[in-house]
């Protein structure tokens, strides 16, 4: 499965990260992580807006149907 | 799930103890990276003084010194905090040169990391520019795309 991060830098440093092909919530893990390194390398980030993909759009992407309506995941027994 | 998001920036080097400190930092070398990509784009140079209108040198961490704005603007970088803040004298200069000139780092820096940290988390890196204001020939705004796939 290909994941890919692509970022919109605008000329005030502002970006906008669009994650695809993550399952899960690893795409938020995953944007945590660029947060830190991006700490790191000298920049602080701030959140501005975040925007779940539609489920059919996430379906397309990783190829298995996804559980999009925010319910946390249970286990039987 | 898969998500997008837009975050604000804040540039803040990482604080330093000693001057040495300054060429080995991550931050730093990035930082200086990024300044001497914009000053190859405006035919300039990195240095580490700029001058004000009546020809006074200032010393600061660094200074972008290009054929539009010979003075230079400079970069203060807080040694205690990390904080970066843009110095100069722009009395006589386009305030348009200026704002493209500060805009063009911010924007180069913030590229280069997002590409490192990628990078860094084993993703193949690729590199867009465009520019968002096609009628403004002079001191175009670009929009930079930087693409990470794994």
């Amino acid at each position: 499965m290909t994941q890919k991060v692509e970022a919109e830098i605008g000329p005030d440093g502002k970006f906008r990260l669009e994650f695809s092909g993550f399952a899960g919530d690893e795409c938020y893990a995953e944007a945590q992580r660029i947060r830190d390194a991006l700490a790191g390398l000298g920049i602080r980030t701030g959140t501005i807006e975040v925007t779940p993909k539609p489920g059919g759009l996430i379906e397309a992407e990783i190829g298995i149907e996804e559980d999009t309506d925010g319910q946390i995941p249970t286990r039987p027994g | 799930m898969s998500h997008i998001s837009t975050f604000a920036t804040e540039l803040q080097l990482n604080p330093i103890a000693s001057v040495s400190e300054k060429h080995t930092d991550s931050s730093y070398q990035l930082f200086r990276e990024a300044l001497e990509v914009v000053a190859e784009e405006y035919g300039g140079k990195v240095d580490h003084s700029i001058t004000d209108y009546f020809g006074r040198q200032r010393r600061c961490t660094f200074a972008l010194i290009t054929p539009p704005f010979p003075a230079g603007i400079g970069v203060d970088v807080d040694p205690k905090t990390g904080r970066v803040s843009f110095v100069y004298d722009d009395y006589g200069v386009s305030e348009d040169l200026i704002e493209n000139l500060k805009s063009r780092v911010v924007q180069t820096f913030t590229s280069m990391a997002v590409g490192r940290a990628l990078m860094d988390m084993n993703y193949e890196v690729e590199y867009e520019e465009g520019s968002m204001d096609p009628n403004r020939p002079a001191y175009p705004r670009r929009k930079v795309t930087v693409r990470g796939v794994m």
